[in-house]
């Protein structure tokens, strides 16, 4: 098989809490990822499972892992802009980062503020440059920047050279994107892409939207987006993250993270043909 | 006792000599670090250093940047004591670092005759005094002065009010020392402690000198029991980074391995990083 030109990640959601970072990096070596994603900051109101910043033990496991794997700590999930946002409480976050030599940090906003946001946007930019870190910002529609465009207006008027956007296909899906919307962004905002497939029908309320991006994804090639068209536009070789919630299922770790990589080589292996 | 209001810690050289003083001045203060030390006098015959004296235009750039930035130069190394040392030859090395506003001088004991290495550091500390400055001997167990009780011994033996020690993390636990004999030396002669972290087992006595120039990690990413060191560490000790990395952050732009080390301690003087908090 040819090598793939994208390096290829596992998301954080893909596997969730089931698992801890060094048993995920594990399964990752084995199914052939190159990269992985890491649960690192709490989204709003949760906890998290396997906190790593501020235990060295579990940062040296995770340095010791990768090295010894060769699946590098591909980025780190999730930071949430809100009017209470403070950078200085960050930068134990932004030095884990450095440790784990994660290049990449997602952030989300539920800052109803834009002004706010933007400026917070641009001083954590700032803090995470020094770190060697890029913020990759997402966009959700049921969050306070909601739109491809917000996302890309937003860290446009941050100005900051190491800030971009994660683009989650089922994201840019559901509030209301498509590739032909992404094709005129400048190429160095976009810095990964969130691969999955959805079914038809769209949900249509917030909930069904929420459970949907939760727990109704599919692999690649296994649903009706436009994801073929979507690659098309982004920059060749962009890191792709598979971010395939499973559903309960009894199956091993380690069969779930193959069945996930074996789907995309699948998916990226059929795509010359079509793209042509 | 912790020292929970200890937040300044300074920056030593080692891993980053390709930074003349004056970009050391700079990115360390771009980092969050209080303070440096320059080193004006190779560690080892032809090592790299930054020679200056007053007026000269390296040290013009550096006290400018001092000025500028509002970080301090603590200390300039590195003095080796042996047979040849010749304590009128380093009088324009610590006239500028006097005039750099440091106050101590790193020197170390490379003769295993202690009586002939005091004679040379007491001779040290007579200029340092002319400085206004002290003389501060680090041991390491791959030089002659190898012991924390090696560098006390040479104190006494040099009987001079202004000789201290330095009390490297590394060299400490390398030597087979920890927290207990710090606390056990009189807290006045605890001049400062430079901090990194590594495994608790050696690599071997060969590969010491090895590992202290060029393999150390951040404070929390190895096993050194710096957190019980830092609580036997005298509140007015001087905290410094050394850290020259081993691995491939190595190559890392100073600016990302900076930031690194100056959080991780940053952390760890909080009381949030260390052993301790280990999960």
């Amino acid at each position: 098989m040819v090598r793939s030109p994208h390096l290829r990640s596992l998301a954080y959601l893909s596997v969730g809490d089931s698992a801890g970072p060094v048993e995920v990096i594990e399964a990752c070596a084995a199914a052939g990822f190159d990269g992985v994603g890491l649960r690192l900051a709490a989204p709003l109101g949760l906890e998290l499972a396997h906190p790593v910043v501020g235990r060295p033990a579990t940062v040296r496991a995770i340095r010791a892992a990768a090295a010894h794997t060769g699946v590098r700590v591909f980025d780190g999930e999730v930071i949430t802009l809100t009017p209470d946002t403070n950078v200085a409480d960050l930068l134990p976050l932004l030095s884990t980062l450095a440790e784990l030599d994660c290049p990449l940090m997602q952030i989300t906003s539920e800052d109803p503020e834009w002004h706010r946001a933007v400026d917070n946007f641009a001083r954590l930019c700032e803090q995470a440059r020094r770190f060697g870190v890029r913020m990759a910002f997402e966009f959700m529609r049921w969050r306070s920047v909601k739109t491809f465009e917000d996302a890309l207006a937003l860290v446009e008027q941050a100005g900051q050279p190491n800030g971009g956007i994660v683009l989650d296909a089922l994201h840019l899906s559901r509030s209301g994107g498509s590739p032909a919307a992404v094709a005129a962004a400048p190429r160095e905002r976009l810095l990964y892409v969130q691969l999955c497939d959805a079914a038809d029908p769209v949900p249509q309320t917030g909930p069904a939207l929420i459970a949907e991006a939760r727990g109704a994804r599919r692999y690649p090639g296994e649903g009706s987006l436009w994801l073929d068209a979507l690659l098309d536009v982004l920059p060749p070789g962009i890191p792709i993250s598979l971010e395939v919630p499973q559903p309960p299922s009894g199956l091993p770790l380690r069969e779930r993270v193959r069945r996930g990589a074996a789907s995309l080589d699948a998916w990226l292996a059929r795509r010359p043909a079509r793209a042509a | 006792m912790p020292s929970p209001s200890r937040t300044a810690f300074g920056l030593c050289p080692l891993g980053f000599l390709d930074l003349s003083p004056p970009e050391l001045v700079t990115q360390a203060a771009r980092a969050g670090f209080a303070s440096v030390t320059v080193r004006t006098r190779p560690a080892v015959p032809g090592g790299p250093a930054y020679p200056m004296q007053p007026g000269d235009a390296l040290f013009e750039h550096t006290r400018r940047c001092v000025q500028d930035t509002g970080v301090a130069v603590q200390m300039v190394e590195q003095v080796g004591l042996s047979r040849d040392t010749q304590a009128a030859s380093l009088r324009p090395m610590l006239e500028a670092g006097r005039a750099l506003g440091a106050t101590r001088v790193l020197c170390s004991g490379d003769d295993v005759d202690f009586a002939l290495v005091a004679e040379r550091f007491a001779a040290l500390c007579d200029l340092a005094a002319e400085h206004g400055m002290s003389a501060d001997m680090e041991f390491m167990k791959f030089r002659a002065v190898q012991t924390l009780e090696d560098a006390l011994q040479v104190l006494r033996l040099a009987g001079r009010p202004n000789g201290r020690v330095v009390v490297d993390a590394l060299h400490l636990f390398r030597s087979g020392g920890g927290a207990e004999n710090v606390r056990a030396a009189p807290a006045a002669l605890i001049s400062s402690v430079q901090l990194c972290d590594a495994p608790l087992a050696s690599p071997g006595d060969d590969q010491l000198a090895q590992e202290a120039r060029q393999a150390r990690l951040p404070i929390g990413e190895g096993e050194l029991p710096l957190r019980a060191l830092l609580d036997a560490t005298p509140d007015g000790a001087l905290v410094e980074v050394e850290v020259p990395f081993g691995d491939a952050r190595a190559g890392w732009p100073v600016e990302r391995r900076l930031a690194l080390l100056a959080e991780s301690t940053r952390r760890f003087l909080a009381g949030h990083l260390g052993e301790a908090s280990a999960a």
